[in-house]
């Protein structure tokens, strides 16, 4: 009988730091570096994944033929995006759904400066 | 020493021109960096590898130019090629090509050709300084039959031999030069042409006779480059972003009919090439690197801004079997060539160390590039701290050592004032505050010594869906919140505990206003029914299960307000979307009714202990960071946010289209579209800014106090009456001290 309480209590007791646990985590949901106590998710983490969008076709004068007509040429053009995460500046925790992305550069299919 | 008194008179001729007119002169900098960038091949020891040439090259600009007309920028072995077709559209018989050069010894030069000689397509003969042309004629022997050839020439334009492509005989002009894109020959003769036709991009390699070897078909290419290799060899560069990797190297065995990787990577560099079978080099917007094959394991071997250069894009890059690594990058617009080899000798340079915070990094990448351009016997190292980490940071200032230039988002400012040095003195010479919102320097300031340069700042601010709110202070704040039985929230938050920010930021600005307790008088607010009824509104409402969302809830009434923060002018557009043209920007509640706020963004100090000509380089530093081309180029990075000068946030506003997008945390990603109104959201953020205060935290210590108090509150670990007590007995202890 003493066994079983013994261990009741025990069981209890898990239970209740548990619980507590639990509950005191559940609202230490703030920052404890930042100034004003809550996380500034200021900084734009570039990552190293990619995405292209926005292919577009525009023409290019090349120079012109023997009749003296320009040469048009076509150059396809994609707008390359990279991913970023956002993240507290002070203690660099990434902000939950905080995915999101910055425009990079525009790829050319031809090298026409 | 002559190279001494070249940098004597260099630096007697900056201090003359920045002590005259400050930043605000753009020509005379500009000039200034133009001479300074072709002053001769000195460099410094910094990188693994060095400049031997640093060359401007550059074609005719001729006035009456139309727009238009194919460039090729290549090199050879021991200079650099600028091909520009001049192109006039309302007169294309006075169209003309340039075949413009710059040696290695420095030697300038042009080749020009009328529109009867011009060259459709030219390109590299690799291990030459030798260049090929592409044209075409009539055959021999025929009345209208086209052929074409592949002319090699010598430096000087005369051609050394011809190659007739028979294999294109009789085929359509106008689709032949259509479709020609770039042509190379490597070391053995052979010749590489890339050509875009409807069914994709084709590879023709042809021998040194004319002979079709290969004609190879590639689908699902979005774009190729021909890569010159260490050993002369060519390589071609595909870019297939639907597939695995995005780009690889390869080269195609025409003899044994074999296609073989070289090199497989998903960076975007501006140009790449190996140095070796297992080494890849590349560049990209931060240096020169070599890497294993993949990208991975980079290696620094030349760090723009370590030597002053800022580069917007590398046309050409190549390696010998030596090791010498020469490419052309674009620089405000210029061509240039440089050659590197790697560093033998040490070149003595003084450095001065600039700490910054990982996350605002990149923003000070242009101002270090320019102080070392116009400082070669200084140097600005860029030292990365990570804000958790500042501690060792800190050792080091108090210790009287350490960085000479500090970003103070690592140490704070006013909380570490022992250790600056006042900037007054040390800038004036620069004339830095004529161009500077009033506001600049104020955020820099404590008490009236202007201790931190500020780069950047942003607004903080409430919104309200009542229109008819027009203001409020402590008491008819919390009175209008009190008043809503009808509200789920206070403002905008995240789950969890936000009592403790309530208390602590949101109805409190720091030392001299605040809701708890009056510091010049010494009187304490805890005891009183008004911060009971904060306490109870704060639990009610601020501790959260459920985040609260800003937009909707708010104008629907169920939450009183939203907390925004206003980092760059087209967030304004996205406010405007949400909350309507007649947005109730209406300011958080001080002691004496709303205000919006003002926090820096990145702010500069100088330790005070340093000697005098290490401070003296640090405030020519600062003055580079708030000119206007320092401002101007950090203005482009993500991190950046509203500018300090008053020309460049103007830019930034003018700046925004319907294209620009934007991402705020609570909000998602948003393009302008038709939302933009550059008119209105000028007039709104100059409200926003003549109105601001500066924000005010706490001081570590007291702040300390109060969140382990109030966290224990809201947390249930201790009553009301309790948090009371020991916020009266533990203030009041703090202010006594203080006093």
């Amino acid at each position: 009988m003493k066994r079983t309480i013994s261990k009741t209590m025990i069981a209890l007791g898990f239970a209740i730091v548990i619980f507590m646990s639990h509950s005191t985590s559940a609202l230490a949901a703030l920052c404890s570096k930042a100034p004003d106590g809550i996380h500034l998710y200021d900084r734009h983490d570039r990552i190293d994944s990619y995405y292209t969008t926005n292919e577009m076709a525009h023409l290019y004068v090349h120079g012109v033929d023997m009749d003296n007509k320009p040469i048009l040429r076509v150059c396809i053009s994609a707008d390359v995006y990279q991913y970023c995460l956002a993240r507290c500046i002070y203690c660099n925790l990434e902000q939950p759904n905080g995915l999101h992305d910055h425009y990079l550069t525009t790829n050319h299919s031809v090298d026409h400066k | 020493m002559k190279k001494g008194i070249r940098n004597i008179l260099i630096a007697s001729m900056l201090a003359f021109v920045l002590s005259g007119c400050g930043d605000t002169d753009k020509e005379e900098a500009s000039a200034i960096q133009n001479s300074m960038s072709e002053a001769g091949p000195s460099d410094n020891s910094l990188d693994a590898y060095s400049r031997t040439v640093d060359k401007r090259l550059r074609v005719e600009e001729p006035e009456d130019a139309s727009a238009g007309g194919i460039s090729h920028i290549f090199l050879g072995n021991t200079r650099a090629f600028y091909f520009k077709k001049h192109y006039y559209e309302s007169t294309p018989e006075k169209c003309w090509d340039e075949i413009a050069y710059v040696t290695m010894e420095g030697e300038e030069g042009a080749l020009h050709f009328s529109l009867k000689e011009q060259m459709h397509v030219v390109g590299a003969v690799l291990g030459t300084d030798h260049y090929l042309c592409f044209d075409c004629a009539i055959k021999e022997g025929t009345a209208d039959t086209r052929c074409y050839l592949i002319k090699e020439c010598d430096e000087k334009g005369n051609v050394l031999r011809e190659i007739g492509l028979d294999y294109l005989d009789g085929k359509d002009m106008g689709e032949v030069l259509q479709n020609l894109l770039y042509i190379q020959m490597d070391k053995e003769g052979q010749i590489y042409l890339v050509m875009n036709t409807e069914e994709g991009v084709r590879y023709h390699i042809v021998s040194d006779e004319g002979e079709l070897l290969a004609d190879l078909l590639r689908t699902g290419v979005f774009f190729t480059r021909l890569v010159p290799l260490y050993d002369g060899r060519v390589a071609f560069w595909e870019n297939k972003p639907k597939d695995g990797k995005m780009s690889e190297l390869l080269r195609y065995n025409a003899q044994e009919g074999k296609e073989e990787i070289l090199a497989s990577f998903d960076d975007f560099y501006y140009r790449v090439t190996l140095l070796n079978e297992n080494t890849m080099i590349y560049a990209d917007r931060s240096g020169v690197y070599r890497s294993d094959l993949t990208g991975g394991s980079p290696e620094q071997l030349y760090l723009w801004r370590n030597h002053g250069i800022t580069v917007s894009d590398v046309y050409a890059l190549q390696a010998d079997d030596s090791e010498r690594i020469s490419l052309i990058y674009e620089s405000a617009g210029e061509m240039n060539y440089l050659c590197l080899e790697p560093t033998t000798q040490q070149v003595e340079i003084r450095t001065i160390t600039l700490a910054v915070s990982s996350h605002n990094e990149q923003v000070y990448q242009a101002p270090v590039a320019e102080f070392n351009k116009r400082y070669p016997s200084w140097h600005i190292e860029l030292k990365n701290y990570d804000y958790v980490d500042r501690t060792v940071l800190l050792t080091e200032l108090n210790a009287g050592k350490g960085p000479v230039l500090i970003d103070t988002f690592l140490t704070g400012l006013e909380e570490m004032e022992v250790l600056w040095e006042p900037l007054e003195g040390l800038t004036e010479q620069y004339h830095i505050a004529d161009e500077l919102l009033p506001c600049a320097l104020e955020l820099g300031k404590i008490d009236d010594s202007w201790c931190g340069a500020v780069m950047d700042f942003r607004i903080r601010t409430l919104v309200t869906g009542d229109p008819q709110i027009k203001d409020w202070d402590y008491d008819t704040f919390l009175q209008q919140v009190d008043n809503r039985p009808e509200l789920e929230a206070i403002f905008n938050c995240d789950s969890g505990d936000y009592g403790t920010y309530f208390i602590t930021n949101f109805i409190s600005h720091g030392m001299e206003d605040n809701f708890l307790f009056d510091a010049d008088e010494g009187t304490i607010n805890f005891d009183s029914d008004e911060f009971r009824k904060a306490l109870e509104l704060a639990k009610k409402y601020c501790v959260r299960k459920e985040p609260v969302s800003p937009g909707a809830s708010m104008l629907e009434g169920k939450v009183l307000c939203n907390e925004l923060t206003i980092y760059r002018p087209e967030e304004l557009a996205l406010y405007r979307s949400c909350y309507g043209e007649d947005a109730n920007y209406i300011g958080y509640p001080t002691r004496d009714g709303a205000a919006h706020f003002l926090e820096a963004g990145s702010t500069l100090a100088v330790r005070k202990t340093a000697d005098r000509d290490e401070k003296e380089m640090a405030a020519a530093f600062i003055a580079i960071c708030l000119s206007y081309e320092g401002q101007s180029a950090a203005a482009d990075d993500v991190n950046f946010h509203l500018s300090v000068r008053k020309d460049v946030l103007a830019e930034q506003i003018a700046a925004v289209n319907k294209d620009t997008e934007v991402f705020v945390a609570g909000f998602g990603q948003f393009k302008v579209g038709d939302d933009l109104n550059r008119e209105a959201d000028e007039k709104l953020l100059q409200e926003l800014i003549d109105g601001a205060k500066v924000r005010r935290y706490f001081p570590v210590e007291l702040r300390n106090i109060l969140f382990e108090e109030l966290e224990m509150y809201f947390n249930e670990t201790i009553t009301e009456d309790m948090v009371i007590e020991h916020l009266k007995s533990r203030v009041a202890i703090y202010l006594q001290e203080r006093e």
